[in-house]
């Protein structure tokens, strides 16, 4: 089964009244505020698109007050007090300038917003889609440029797609194109992968948007949003968690997919590639979506922004930049004033080296976000 | 003579039926016995008394439900044990069951802030001094005391 949620409200494939229906409402909202493009892989079953669907109408919970048009996911939260109070409007505009500078992302734009995910989020595969030699397939060879990113504790890009292998399932998403892609520049073999419903897929840039679902993202039962309560918690996180996997289609060379980092010693995930030393990078950006949605989001509780707030701490931890300096050479410190590093020694639970008090000269860590192009060279 | 005790009689009744229907004189105050069946001071006491009652409930409500989220947040061993099958990618499971009950607690204090607000600012401040807890949650915790 494959369905394509088009802007002219094109749908490639039916299957059954009920949900023609509910497309359909979601349809008419693409009119009103953009729509995502995707294409989803024959295993994904109907209420897994349509909890996608559910999803992006929360977009408009990250607009300003002003433009946000609360009446589209309401129905999802009966006990909301719509109170967004002038300290979170004030928090709010932070969050909003800071996707701006560091993304180039605009949630009250509805063209810019759309633009920016359908640019990088294409295709979503279903969490039981094989990715083996089966379906991953060799194009041609010789890739003329063959810089690769090298991960903070020697990881390469070949080992990412044995990882990818081996987690796609136990996770919740995972760019599993910018991984093909970067493990195929690594052997200097063009891939192609072979997509349930949707065909072969040559695999020419990090942009091909590929991206798995695993088994919990859809899933509000492991989740544990399964209650009426939770869901817009959990849409929320879903939310941010596909731009979270967007942001890593960007990149080019060192930064080719903005690749995560090893988190070092005393953090918290220490041992796992799961931070990054970018500020720039899917995990801040997913920590933006997140804060920005508890201070603008104007159908949920007190509760459902606390909720968020957590969610959001828990992967704005994960930003090393500019702290990763601090910490790695302890030479000098940030000049940014980002509240990020403020959270990450105010944590109890850290223990990182806070107290270096040089943080003249030193700013963020940015990486080059432009994607990449195929600059293949002459098949053997 | 039967005319003097036939008016005594009548004075008499008067003021007797006077006290059975509580019609006196009209002097524009009240009776002793007015005054003594008036029932509004017992029962703005009651009523007083059953809204302490309430409140206290309430606040004994939210205070189990504080420590019982106290005492279910998982440690930094909590949520690095699940790693291990789950990978770190992203947000493990516990922390969202751990966002959700804290959602909770901040839902039961936003409808009725004022009286729990210095409940809320204990749990809060003992949540943010809980050095093991997962330190997104303790985070959380610090800023929501300082907000309080």
């Amino acid at each position: 089964m494959g369905v394509s949620l088009l802007p002219g409200g094109r749908m490639r494939r039916v299957f059954g009244k009920k949900a023609w229906g509910l497309l359909g409402m979601i349809l008419v909202f693409q009119f009103r505020a953009g729509a995502y493009e995707l294409k989803f892989s024959s295993g994904m079953s109907t209420q897994q698109v349509e909890l996608l669907g559910q999803d992006q109408l929360l977009i408009s919970q990250l607009k300003s007050s002003s433009q946000s048009t609360p009446q589209n996911s309401s129905q999802l939260n009966p006990n909301s007090n719509s109170g967004v109070s002038g300290s979170n409007v004030a928090e709010a505009t932070f969050y909003r300038s800071r996707l701006a500078q560091l993304y180039r992302l605009n949630f009250n734009d509805d063209k810019n917003w759309n633009d920016w995910i359908n640019a990088r989020a294409k295709i979503i595969l279903n969490a039981e889609h094989e990715l083996s030699e089966n379906t991953i397939v060799s194009l041609d060879f010789n890739y003329s440029n063959k810089i690769l990113p090298i991960s903070n504790d020697g990881f390469l890009p070949p080992s990412l797609m044995q990882e990818v292998q081996s987690r796609s399932k136990a996770i919740l998403m995972l760019n599993v194109g910018a991984a093909i892609y970067s493990s195929g520049k690594a052997t200097g073999d063009r891939k192609g992968l072979q997509v349930d419903g949707q065909g072969l897929i040559p695999i020419n840039s990090p942009r091909v948007g590929i991206i798995q679902a695993g088994d919990l993202f859809f899933d509000p039962v492991k989740l544990g949003t399964s209650n009426v309560a939770s869901r817009l918690v959990g849409s929320l996180f879903r939310l941010s968690t596909l731009w979270h996997e967007a942001r890593h289609s960007d990149g080019r060379e060192q930064s080719l997919s903005f690749a995560h980092a090893a988190c070092p010693k005393g953090h918290p995930y220490a041992g796992y590639r799961a931070c990054d030393t970018a500020v720039n990078g899917p995990y801040y950006l997913g920590s933006l979506v997140l804060n920005l949605a508890a201070r603008s989001c104007t159908d949920c509780t007190a509760g459902d922004r606390d909720a968020l707030k957590i969610l959001a701490n828990d992967v704005e931890l994960r930003v090393l930049s500019p702290f990763y300096r601090l910490s790695s050479s302890a030479s000098s410190g940030s000049s940014s004033g980002d509240s990020a590093v403020r959270k990450l020694c105010q944590m109890s639970g850290l223990k990182l080296d806070c107290s270096n008090n040089n943080r003249e000269g030193v700013g963020e860590v940015l990486w080059d976000d432009q994607p990449e192009t195929a600059s293949w060279g002459v098949a053997p | 003579m039967k005319k003097r005790e036939s008016l005594l009689l009548y004075v008499l009744m008067f003021f007797f039926f006077s006290w059975i229907f509580n019609i006196g004189p009209s002097t524009g105050t009240k009776s002793p016995m007015t005054t003594k069946n008036f029932t509004l001071p017992t029962i703005t006491g009651e009523s007083l008394a059953r809204e302490v009652e309430l409140k206290s409930q309430q606040i004994a409500e939210f205070r189990k439900l504080a420590q019982d989220t106290l005492k279910s947040l998982p440690t930094v061993e909590d949520v690095r044990s699940t790693l291990a099958s789950r990978g770190a990618h992203q947000t493990p499971p516990i922390v969202m069951a751990a966002a959700l009950k804290m959602k909770k607690v901040g839902d039961v204090l936003e409808k009725n802030h004022q009286l729990l607000k210095a409940e809320a600012k204990s749990f809060y401040e003992a949540c943010a001094a809980q050095g093991s807890v997962w330190p997104a949650i303790t985070q959380f915790c610090a800023e929501k005391q300082r907000e309080i």
